[in-house]
């Protein structure tokens, strides 16, 4: 028996004197207890499936044609009156940022009420009861308490369990979750999506989980359905699917991702352009125009899908029995075997706290201790990467090193030499940030050619004519055309800005970067573009790189060393093969069993012991140890005595007091920590 | 680095800008109205030929073929003095707003950069300002300096100064975390150059948006301040002036009050529709999106 059997549905939205087809003809089922996952990248379509079958399309969108049925009941032709019950109680929906769909004038009790009573004869204290028992099964903690909290009060994996509450609160046939973990940390992410699974069974909803992420899809839908320009262009069971790609689509995506056991030296498969404007869909199959197997017929034809079970769209499918698929192996960094030289940049005991000032009449002076007290040298040309979850201190580690903040003890020197305190921290020449998002660093007002061109002047480094030739030699280096110097950012896509964003960081020749989360703003198949353009920029032109992220997927590909980063300490630091295989810190650990990767296989025989609780707040950390509130090996010792950063066999530096592995030596020295 | 466009390309590029942005149409009738109305300032002569001064012939004429807006209590033609009248108060008003433009982004990018004790003492003394009507503080300026179209366009200009301050305060402190603002610091920029390179052309907008609304405001300020007596004195045309003089004869002759009411509404109409659609074309993210409920196909 189907729950959701959706056919045909078409959403078309107006655009100015435009129609754009949203979704075009797709078909969904789902049955009670399974999980569907649809994946595709941003501007695919997905997220408007889910408002078309919840029938929450923006005011100038509509369902054009096609069907929605719900056990039975077709929702397209449904009375808006009937509709609304038909929200809450048989279909509900989690969005991916709980902040902005929760009320923040209303405590999540009162939400969780209002939810109930809608849709229930139930009086002011029985729905309340619910309230609390919803709470308790989305694991809040002391549920009764938190009926009374506003949302600006929880963290956001917190709010992102109110969220799934509300949406549970009368026990829905169908939940939506639109990329619900999106906005959380990876062990938190781990902890809804265990969540969701749980509550799957227990309730035997269907799921129809949007995401971007195929590791998120891998580990925890039944079947798949990857959607590319407003269509369905492969489906089947999730281990079939990522076993064997038949549409060029999906293998290109799943080629894009780095996995952890990606090999370094080989390019990531990136797929060329962008999708099609859904205005305007190329005539033929979508997909064509980035296709590297694409015929005269692709362009023609539009390919249905077809083949069963595991259907695709596509005349020139992949071969079921997959060759090794052909990569482009660079030649092996001939710097990887170089000796290991003088440090470029080192960091000592560093210290950054920002102060808080407290309530009205209470000024007592509190801080907020962003980074407390950490130690690492880079070597020059090799890449160093700080990971942790948001709130760990590493961006403002990044902003201490280029010099946009001061750190309020230690010392940070660069090639040797102290650097001063204030201004003159700033090195311009020798150091460079990339930023997150590329849409905020670059002036919106500036036309991209005065944004290269900016650096140069303000160094006054050669002549004009020099300066030009400078920036377009630039532009070529990172793979853009000439005529964007003339436009503004506003004009290019995401990954053409990270790579202008880029460029101008590398105006200067700089010998290290600072790459804050370079690629979190993009889609998979940007992200390996701008990650292999990373690479062969630090080969061309010797850079080292310090890299933060909280993607370990993302770092492991591009570091060689790594610093694991905790509540403002190092908790882990090494080489970056050593740390993956064998992580000696009970978090290091935790974080890499919580990353989703996009194999099936690997997913599901994880075993689910994942990090528990939150981050704790920065203002005052625990005592002793800072990760022993979440660890499940922590002692009396663990509170009472900080742990200090101890090497361990491999090159490996672990503050712990009981590693995963043996110390290196009954001596153990103590590296001079905080 | 630019590129180098034929004039014709040229005009054909902004037409597409103005069209994809704002509205091509509404631009058209707007700048003609704004023409229109910088020529009756400026030329009043070429419209209305007469001395607004002279009378022309009976008193409390009713509109009619030879004077379209009738005549006032000294036979004066109210037509004449309408397009007349609109000097001063215009002068006034664009002079003003100039005034507080400049003076108020300035105190804005001060109170936004400067830290501590400076900052504090700006943006208190502008929250002084704000917390009393612009027109109290006009007459405030008024009494001191006295009367003349001089001290209406210090009056104006001294008037609108908080709330240019306070809107470019309020995008300084979001712009000034901005990671472009960053970015440039670490290339080296100074202070300076960041706020002139970065800072104003981010802020231009808003400035453009708030002058060209705030123009209206003005014209209404420098109205009632004639209107009070406090301007231009009779027998020189002026909107606020005449609105005065009329206003007696409301009863019998509605017109003498009237048409320099009028026109007073309808400059201050434009001024918003101009502060609207100036803000729509200069930013370059913005393309018109036409919200129209959906159509039956």
């Amino acid at each position: 028996m189907t729950l959701l059997q959706v056919r045909d549905l078409r959403t078309q939205l107006r655009r100015g004197r435009e129609v754009v087809t949203a979704v075009d003809g797709i078909s969904i089922d789902i049955a009670p207890g399974e999980t569907v996952g649809l994946v595709g990248e941003s501007g695919c379509g997905k997220t408007m499936t889910g408002m078309s079958v919840m029938r929450l399309l923006p005011p100038h969108g509509r369902i054009s044609s096609g069907s929605v049925l719900l056990a039975g009941r077709d929702l397209t032709d449904l009375p808006e009156r009937e509709m609304r019950q038909t929200r809450g109680r048989d279909v509900a929906m989690v969005f991916q940022d709980p902040m902005t769909s929760l009320n923040p004038t209303m405590t999540i009790g009162k939400q969780i009420v209002e939810a109930v009573r809608l849709h229930r004869r139930a009086s002011a204290a029985q729905a309340r009861d619910r309230a609390i028992e919803v709470l308790g099964l989305v694991g809040m903690p002391q549920p009764d308490q938190r009926l009374d909290s506003y949302p600006h009060q929880l963290s956001g994996g917190m709010r992102q369990r109110v969220m799934i509450a509300l949406a549970l609160a009368c026990e829905p046939k169908l939940l939506i979750a639109d990329e619900p973990t999106t906005a959380l940390d990876v062990t938190i992410q781990a902890q809804i999506l265990e969540l969701l699974e749980e509550l799957r069974d227990r309730l035997s909803m269907g799921v129809l989980l949007i995401t971007h992420d195929l590791g998120v899809i891998a580990g925890r839908a039944d079947r798949v359905l990857v959607m590319y320009a407003g269509r369905i262009v492969e489906s089947g069971p999730t281990k079939e699917l990522f076993a064997q790609p038949r549409h060029p689509y999906t293998e290109a995506l799943l080629g894009a991702i780095p996995r952890l056991d990606q090999d370094k030296d080989e390019e990531l498969r990136s797929i060329p352009g962008l999708p099609p404007d859904l205005a305007h869909p190329p005539a033929g199959c979508r997909f064509a125009p980035r296709c590297a197997f694409a015929t005269d017929r692709c362009r023609t034809d539009d390919p249905a899908l077809t083949g069963g079970a595991h259907g695709y769209a596509c005349f020139h499918p992949r071969p079921a029995k997959r060759a090794a698929v052909e990569t482009v192996t660079r030649s092996k960094d001939a710097r990887a075997a170089a000796e290991p030289g003088q440090p470029l940049l080192e960091l000592v005991d560093v210290h950054k706290e920002y102060p808080v000032s407290g309530g009205l009449l209470w000024r007592r002076a509190r801080s907020l201790k962003a980074v407390s007290g950490i130690s690492l040298s880079v070597t020059e040309g090799e890449t160093f990467a700080l990971v942790g979850e948001s709130g760990c201190g590493k961006s403002t580690t990044g902003r201490l090193i280029v010099g946009l903040d001061e750190p309020t003890e230690g010392t940070i020197s660069f090639d040797g030499e102290t650097l001063g305190a204030r201004r003159m921290r700033m090195r311009p020449k020798d150091m460079q940030l990339v930023f997150q998002d590329p849409s905020a660093s670059l002036d919106p007002r500036m036309k991209v050619g005065a944004s290269l061109l900016e650096p140069l002047v303000l160094q006054h480094e050669g002549g004009r004519r020099d300066r030009i030739s400078r920036v377009e030699e630039m532009l070529d280096q990172v793979g853009l055309p000439r005529g964007a110097l003339d436009r503004h950012p506003h004009e290019f896509s995401g990954g053409q800005r990270q790579r202008i964003g880029l460029a101008r960081a590398l105006m200067l020749r700089p010998r290290l970067i600072v790459a804050d989360e370079p690629v979190s703003a993009l889609d998979v198949s940007v992200q390996s573009q701008v990650l292999n353009l990373m690479k062969s920029l630090q080969r061309s032109m010797g850079l080292t790189y310090v890299v933060i992220s909280h993607d370990l997927s993302v770092v492991k590909y591009l570091a060689d060393r790594i610093g694991v980063m905790y509540l403002g300490k190092i908790v882990e630091m090494g080489p970056a093969a050593r740390i993956y295989q064998q992580p000696a810190h009970p978090y290091t650990a935790g974080l890499l069993e919580a990353i989703p990767e996009p194999d099936p296989d690997k997913e599901r025989a994880k075993a689910k012991k994942l990090i528990g609780g939150e981050l704790p707040s920065a203002m005052d950390p625990p005592s002793g140890c800072r990760f022993r509130t979440r660890c499940a090996h922590a002692q009396d010792l663990c509170a009472a005595e900080e742990p200090p950063l101890r090497p361990i066999a491999g090159g490996q530096l672990t503050a712990c007091h009981f590693p995963l592995r043996e110390p290196y030596t009954a001596q153990a020295k103590a590296v001079p920590a905080a | 680095m630019t590129a180098l466009s034929t004039p014709s390309r040229g005009f054909r590029k902004s037409a597409a800008i103005l069209s994809a942005r704002g509205g091509l149409v509404s631009g058209v009738v707007l700048s003609v109205l704004v023409l229109l109305l910088v020529v009756v300032a400026v030329f009043p002569g070429v419209l209305a030929p007469g001395d607004p001064t002279a009378s022309v012939g009976g008193a409390f004429a009713a509109p009619d073929g030879s004077h379209w807006f009738g005549t006032d209590d000294l036979g004066r033609d109210v037509l004449t003095r309408v397009v007349w009248g609109a000097h001063p108060i215009l002068l006034a008003s664009v002079a003003g707003i100039l005034i507080s433009t400049v003076i108020g982004v300035s105190l804005g990018l001060l109170g936004g950069l400067a830290r501590g004790f400076v900052s504090g003492l700006v943006m208190r003394a502008l929250d002084v300002m704000l917390a009393l009507p612009a027109l109290l503080i006009a007459l405030m300026v008024v009494a001191i300096v006295g009367t003349g179209v001089t001290s209406v366009v210090i009056a104006v200009g001294v008037a609108y100064i908080p709330a240019f301050a306070r809107v470019v305060y309020g995008s300084v402190q979001r712009l000034r975390t901005a990671d472009f603002v960053a970015a440039a610091r670490l290339f080296g920029a100074s202070r300076p150059r960041t706020v002139l390179r970065h800072l104003l052309p981010n802020l231009a907008t808003e400035i453009a948006v708030v002058a060209s609304s705030a123009i209206g405001w003005a014209v209404l300020t420098a109205a009632t301040l004639s209107f009070l007596g406090f301007g231009v004195a009779l027998p020189a045309p002026d909107w606020g002036v005449d609105l005065s003089s009329g206003g007696q004869y409301l009863e019998t002759a509605w017109w003498i009050s009237t048409f320099p009411g009028l026109a007073i509404s309808a400059t201050i109409l434009l001024s918003n529709y101009l502060g609207d659609y100036v803000g729509s074309i200069l930013d370059p993210r913005r393309t018109v999106r036409v919200r129209r409920p959906w159509l039956p196909s």
